[in-house]
């Protein structure tokens, strides 16, 4: 049990230094960690090219079960990119502190959970090469996309929340990066130059910068709620029963923010004990991480209540039919896995004692984890495996290709997050440099 | 060379760049030749009709062959023809795929010495053949063994084998009524198989009578029966250890102690005859033992049961007993059949609805017993050449021993079959037949029927016709009739040949023969026939549906039809009834090893409740040989192994001695379970519709009454009654809305839609082969189905019912309900499924990126997706079956029924160029052309006077998942149940 200590940095320098450090050339363990991923990523990419070549038959899907993994997938990693906004964003609005330390890896995160995410809908769908059916641009063919449709919505949630996660993440780097360029001298010193767009550091420079942070702020906020919204949207659209609740935004967001907070802990521990961290993601940072994942994990396992508790209220049969399915059906293992980690394994983070504990934590954050993974896929499996037709009832069971593909998405979100860790300060310099001098001037 | 500047290198570049970048996207180019000489009668893109004769059953159904470019895509049944009149069953409907089978022999084929077949010329072979059938001409020693020939055809063989100087023929057909036939003689004096119309009957009582599946004409009997029952008239009783397809439609089912079913027949017939006053004479002394109490007792049937039965049938103005079929033959199948039509006497059947004169063709049919004599006779040594046609007694005679006795030493056996099959695997010299849409040929299946059949495509391969063949042996021998088959047809038809081809032969109703009912059984006992053997149940091996006596299991598009009970393909199953699979220790998949005392298979367990507790049930005409084993690569369609197993190799041998005919209920079997579990494939995993609606009933007092029905079932009522809004749905207000054809298609003429009349539908499954056929649906096989992947744009969904202990089984057609406000359509993110101006829910296959959103959101899972490229696993000559009017889909695109939109096209082209609209009627979609009972009406809902505007206004209508408002052009009638109200 790693009790937290809470060293605090002494000087600029000691910032400077002992973030940059990460920068220092790569250990074989990063080396080795870095080509697992990858390996990992092309063991999907070939898995894909089968699929493309082959047909969807690979996959274990079937009717009536016509989404499974990959639409899984795809909410678990736009739920996940959540985090990272709210933390970078909203809670920047907010003026929480306590962010500045977590915020740089946290977006990073949104960043690339949320490529990972966006390559899911053109895994999932059928021609792949025809990907481009769905985005509206004028063509000699006449044709239009359909706004009716919440997968058309999803092009312009994704799409939007891509560009605006990515410059967030980009302005934000700026002032890191000039730090890390004029400190470096190999040829990372060139890309940095890029990246840094000229920053000098003067009082004009940081203005336009602190002001562009908070108009990106203002625009990404609003997004945390609007994109699982809409992503939500694909099932609560639809008259699937189980799908079809108005409950459904509100209890996505809230999933997508606990999965969020419990992704950036999973990532954040190693990271923190591999560079060592510790002065600057500290204990507070982990206790209020862990309230945020009591609050939302409360969040769901209401909206989860709420959801057997309409089902018997509403009096409609099929939607009865599905929760009880759901709960005792061919699915309950899924189900209980996903009660078990997103509802009661949370618990003991009421008490401080807990959330303090960083390998209680990191446990638990893997646990929720795998319980959001399995909350999307109780909901769209279960959905559809228990339909209104009792005749065109199916049990859906994923195929190799799938799981391949899905545990390759999480090579994919790794293989860029190492990547990331070597070639930018993973803590916000500035950021955290901010709250230290205002924390001394106001002693 | 000129210098090579900047500019110029970019220009060359970017050019070459492009062109190999837009040469790779391309996909290939397929050009379409036209004809060099263009046929008179052929127009590219319009089919020509011609009329001919299915061969799949010995029924002889009249069939209307759709052409397109010299080649047949289509059957349907011949209007004209009186026995199917215009419809056709599943097996005729799939026929088709017989020509283009990629397993068809090319040529004739030489056993060598090696024991593999080699091609050889066609003439050598007829030489050598004829060098071998020379010197035995007139010693007898040249066997014929064939099916069921009739009219030229016949006497082409009567003419060979009199070339040959032998009366060795044997006419087998495994199912031979021989039973029926006997009987028929000892009561009647006439070995006949009469007509049976089931139209006319009030009360129809079927003792095993598999009518709607192999037995006579299951096209013809599903016809009549529809037209017996409409508008709820008729009641049926069916008296069988499992309820098969026809079981499943009757309205009572009397399950007596297996091989008891006689007792009940002939108490029946007893009861009626005392009540109507009618003397059965010796015969009524023969049955006088059996009182319903002593009978009561014997079969475990209720007395008052079958005191309510005869009650039933001796006040009923026209009833009918249908003889057993195959599954109820026993060792007294001809004192079964007897007891029968004793019954259909005492109730004033015969003349009535029973028909003697147009009788089937089926009494100059040899029996099992024959085919007995022969093997012995190829062992004895009697016959040294051996001639096979159209039959396959190694596979359904096995307990003949045929199989050893091909073997006998000194044997040449040739085999005329198209394609390789159990007996053609022993055969020495292999002389392919053409299929029966290459070749010439008449059939008189009903006497007064003549059917001409007539070529429809040039032969794929180098067959040749077998009555050809004998033709030219007979010439060769010196002393047979020359010519060929089709100048011998035209020599019997004479003048009226052209005629006849046109119209498809000459149809005359023969009047009825009345026959005089002799008074006495002629010796034949009416007593229960034993069940011998080891073990503890009952074999029960049934006639299949799709397979018949098993010639059509190598269509693989009828193995992927599911059988109509237990919904299960491509695979043989052990059927129990859940008591006994529960006392067996096995479930669902379960592998169990059945042995009678002749063999042993193993296969899967399917608990079924259609059948009686104590009884095992095995379908027959499945454990072929594999149909092409040397196939590579993926083998969607087990072309390389034996799908199922032989029920028919089970059973051992025992002969109703009477009528020499096999007895197929006659044995015990053991159930072992061996450990080992199968993923069972099936299209649908429960029958309990959880009282959701979606194949409702009503009753006869309801419907006098004007009401709703329904009413009596509290189960049932979530599901939407007539037009009303559930009460569960009211109660969370949710407002229902109305169809309405003017909102649903802008189109100021038409919106289409369709009538299913759920009672008269009685889950056949022609309608889904038809369906199959004309849309080019692929059939994927077994393992696809295991993953819920069929590809059946219509599917037949079977409903339970359970009142108190009976069941009730509802047959439902489920497909596209091409709704007003579609669910499909919102959600498609590329409008690819849309909403066309007459109302049709219509799917863009090239716009189709394959999100798969539409199947989720389809309440009625009507949407079927492409898992693989089933275009890449057609192979030659196969893709000539593909109607080139629906495009055939790609991997990754969602299909679905398209309410045959070509054939709606096709009328509205006609209709415009006569300057009119389309009449109703003019669209006719497969699956309603194909329907046996006309249960499916297709029509424009624009038009107040069309039948299907008609129809949606009857009492009966309803629409499945109403409440959803999605506005179904998809009307339901409901069923009308006629059991008695408890």
């Amino acid at each position: 049990m790693a009790a937290i200590t809470d060293p605090v940095p002494t000087s600029p320098e000691d910032y400077n230094e002992g973030i940059l450090a990460v920068l220092a050339p790569p250990s074989p363990i990063y080396v080795v960690a870095v080509l697992t991923m990858m390996g990992l990523v092309g063991a999907g990419a070939a898995a894909l090219a089968y699929q493309t070549y082959a047909g969807m038959g690979v996959t274990g899907l079937m009717h009536p079960v016509m989404w499974g993994v990959y639409i899984t997938t795809f909410v678990f990693w736009v739920g996940i990119a959540h985090a990272g906004t709210l933390i970078s964003a909203i809670l920047y609005l907010f003026r929480a502190k306590w962010r500045n330390a977590i915020n740089r890896g946290a977006e990073a995160m949104t960043v690339f959970s949320v490529i990972t995410a966006g390559l899911f809908p053109l895994i999932h769908i059928g021609r792949l090469w025809k990907f481009y059916f769905m985005l509206p641009y004028p063509n000699q063919r006449g044709l239009w996309t359909n706004f009716k449709s919440p997968l058309e919505w999803d092009v312009f949630a994704v799409g939007t929340y891509t560009i605006i996660s990515i410059l967030f993440f980009a302005v934000g780097l700026i002032p890191d990066i000039a730090a890390a360029r004029d400190r470096i001298t190999d040829w990372r010193r060139h890309l940095y130059g890029v990246l840094a767009l000229g920053w000098r550091g003067t009082a004009e420079q940081w203005r336009h910068h602190s002001r562009a942070v908070l108009h990106l702020s203002g625009l990404a906020t609003p997004l945390v709620l609007s994109v699982h919204s809409v992503v939500s949207w694909d099932f609560a659209m639809s008259l699937v029963p189980g799908w079809h609740t108005t409950i459904f935004a509100p209890y996505f967001v809230a999933g997508a923010i606990f999965s969020g907070m419990a992704m950036v802990i999973t990532v954040l521990v190693p990271v923190r004990k591999a560079f060592s961290l510790e002065r600057f993601i500290r204990a507070e940072h982990f206790d209020n991480m862990g309230k945020f994942i009591v609050l939302t994990s409360t969040i769901v396992g209401y909206a989860y209540a709420v959801e057997y508790f309409m089902a018997w209220y509403s009096a409609n049969p099929y939607e009865q039919m599905s929760f009880w399915h759901r709960a005792f059906g061919d699915y309950w293992w899924a189900t209980w896995i996903m009660i078990t980690c997103n509802v009661i394994v949370p618990l003991p983070l009421w008490l401080k004692r807990f959330r303090l504990n960083i390998t209680w934590m990191w446990c638990t954050s893997i646990l929720i984890n795998i319980g959001m993974w399995f909350e999307r896929f109780v909901i769209i499996t279960t959905g559809l495996s228990h339909e209104y037709d009792p005749a065109a009832w199916g049990y859906y069971t994923p195929s190799w290709v799938e799981l391949t593909i899905l545990v390759a998405s999480f090579a994919h979100f790794f293989m860029w997050f190492l990547l990331f860790l070597r070639m930018f300060p993973v803590i916000a310099i500035q950021e955290v440099k901010e709250e230290q001098y205002e924390h001394a001037e106001a002693h | 060379m000129p210098e090579l500047d900047r500019r110029n290198f970019l220009k060359i570049a970017g050019l070459s760049a492009g062109a190999v970048a837009t040469a790779a996207c391309k996909e290939p180019v397929e050009k379409v030749i036209p004809y060099l000489n263009q046929p008179e009668e052929i127009i590219p893109g319009i089919p020509t009709h011609y009329a001919s004769v299915c061969r799949e059953c010995p029924a002889g159904c009249g069939i209307d062959v759709k052409t397109r470019e010299g080649r047949p895509i289509k059957v349907d049944g011949l209007p004209a023809d009186p026995t199917n009149g215009g419809v056709l069953c599943l097996r005729g409907q799939a026929s088709l795929m017989r020509t283009y089978d990629a397993a068809r022999f090319p040529g004739p084929m030489k056993r060598g010495d090696d024991g593999a077949l080699a091609p050889i010329s066609w003439d050598d072979a007829l030489t050598e053949l004829s060098a071998r059938l020379q010197p035995l001409v007139g010693t007898g020693k040249i066997a014929f063994l064939g099916g069921l020939q009739t009219g030229v055809t016949d006497s082409i063989v009567d003419g060979f084998m009199k070339a040959a100087g032998s009366s060795n023929r044997v006419r087998y057909e495994v199912f031979g009524y021989e039973a029926l036939r006997t009987a028929n003689e000892k009561l009647f004096g006439r070995a006949a198989v009469p007509h049976f119309a089931l139209d006319r009957a009030d009360v129809v009582v079927a003792f095993g009578t598999d009518f709607l599946e192999t037995w006579l004409n299951p096209a013809q009997n599903a016809r009549l029966w529809a037209e017996g029952r409409k508008g709820g008239k008729s009641y049926a009783a069916y008296v069988g250890p499992r309820l098969g397809l026809s079981g499943s439609n009757a309205d009572q089912w009397i399950a007596p102690e297996p091989g008891t079913e006689i007792l009940i027949a002939a108490a029946l017939a007893r009861e009626v005859a005392r009540r109507k006053g009618v003397s059965l004479g010796a015969a009524g002394n023969a049955i006088a033992k059996h009182s319903i109490a002593d009978v009561a007792k014997a079969t475990g049937i209720e007395a008052a049961v079958i005191e309510k039965l005869a009650g039933r049938i001796a006040s009923a103005k026209s009833p009918v007993a249908l003889p057993p079929g195959n599954e109820l033959q026993t060792v007294n199948a001809s004192g079964f059949a007897a007891a029968v039509q004793l019954l259909n006497v005492a109730s004033g059947a015969i003349g009535r609805t029973v028909l003697f004169g147009p009788d089937h063709n089926l009494s100059r049919l040899d029996r099992f017993e024959d085919v007995k004599a022969l093997a012995g006779k190829l062992r004895g040594g009697e016959v040294a050449v051996l001639l096979v046609h159209g039959s396959n007694p190694v596979y359904s005679a096995s307990q003949t021993g045929f199989q050893d006795a091909m073997k006998t030493k000194g044997l040449y056996t040739v085999s005329f079959a198209s394609s390789n099959d159990e007996t053609t695997a022993l055969a020495d010299l292999v002389l392919p037949d053409h299929t029966p849409y290459e070749a010439w040929g008449d059939v008189e299946a009903v006497v007064g029927v003549h059917n001409l059949q007539q070529p429809t495509i040039r032969p794929l391969f180098d067959t040749r016709q077998t009555g050809d063949v004998l033709l030219d042996l007979g010439t060769r021998l010196g002393a047979g009739p020359e010519g060929s088959v089709q100048q011998k047809l035209r020599d019997h038809w004479g003048e009226s040949f052209d005629t006849a081809l046109g119209a498809g032969g000459s149809f005359s109703r023969v009047a009825d023969s009345p026959v005089s009912f002799s008074g006495n059984a002629g010796g034949l006992s009416f007593d229960a026939a034993p069940i011998e053997g080891k073990g503890d149940l009952t074999l029960l091996v049934y006639p299949s549906a799709s397979f018949g006596d098993g010639r059509s299991a190598r269509i693989a598009m009828l193995q992927e039809i599911p059988n109509p009970v237990t919904k299960t393909v491509w695979a043989s199953y052990a059927e129990l009834h859940p008591d006994t699979a529960a006392s067996l220790g096995v479930g669902l998949g379960d592998v169990v090893r059945v042995t009678t005392d002749t063999g042993e298979v193993e296969l899967a367990v399917f608990p079924s409740e259609a059948q009686r507790p104590g009884t095992v049930a095995i379908s027959a005409g499945q454990g072929h040989i594999p149909v092409d084993p040397s196939i590579e690569g993926q083998d969607p369609l087990q072309r390389r192994g034996t799908i199922g197993v032989n029920a028919l190799a089970l059973l051992p041998g025992r002969l109703d001695s009477a009528s020499g005919a096999l007895a197929w209920l006659s044995t015990r079997a053991s159930v072992a379970a061996t450990g080992e579990k199968r993923l069972v494939a099936r299209t649908q995993t429960t029958f309990d519709q959880e009282g959701r609606g979606f194949a409702q009933s009503t009753t006869l007092a309801a419907l006098a009454g004007g009401g709703h029905g329904e009413g009596h079932a509290s189960s049932e009522e979530h599901g939407g009654e007539h037009q009303e809004t559930p009460r569960w749905a009211s109660a969370s207000h949710l407002e229902t809305v109305d169809f309405d054809p003017s909102k649903d298609a802008r189109d100021p003429d038409y919106r289409w839609g369709m009538s299913i009349d759920v009672d008269a539908c009685t889950g056949c499954g022609a309608c889904t082969v038809a369906c199959a056929v004309e849309n080019n649906t692929p059939s994927p096989g077994e393992e696809a189905v295991r993953k819920g992947r069929e590809m059946h744009w219509l599917r037949i969904e079977r409903y339970v019912e359970h009142h108190g202990g009976e069941i009730e089984s509802r047959s439902l057609p489920m497909l596209c309900q091409h709704c007003g406000a579609a669910p499909c359509e919102a959600v498609c993110p590329v409008f690819a499924t849309y909403h066309s101006p007459e109302g049709l829910n219509v799917m863009v296959y090239n716009r189709c990126i394959g999100t798969r959103y539409c199947g989720n959101n389809c309440p009625y899972k009507a949407r079927r997706f492409n898992y693989w490229p089933y275009d890449w696993f057609i192979r030659e000559p196969e893709h000539l079956a593909l109607n080139p009017d629906v495009t055939v889909r790609s991997k990754g695109v969602m299909e679905k029924c398209t309410f045959c939109v070509q054939r709606i096209n096709a009328a509205k082209d006609t209709a415009s160029a006569e300057k009119r609209k389309v009449r109703d009627g003019e669209v006719v979609s497969a699956c309603q052309q194909a329907c046996p009972t006309g249960a499916i009406v297709f029509g424009n809902y624009k038009d107040p006077e069309s039948r299907v505007s008609v129809l949606r206004r009857e009492d009966r209508a309803y629409w499945i998942l109403h409440h959803l408002n999605t506005r179904p052009a998809v009307t339901y009638l409901k069923q009308i149940s006629r059991r008695d109200e408890a």
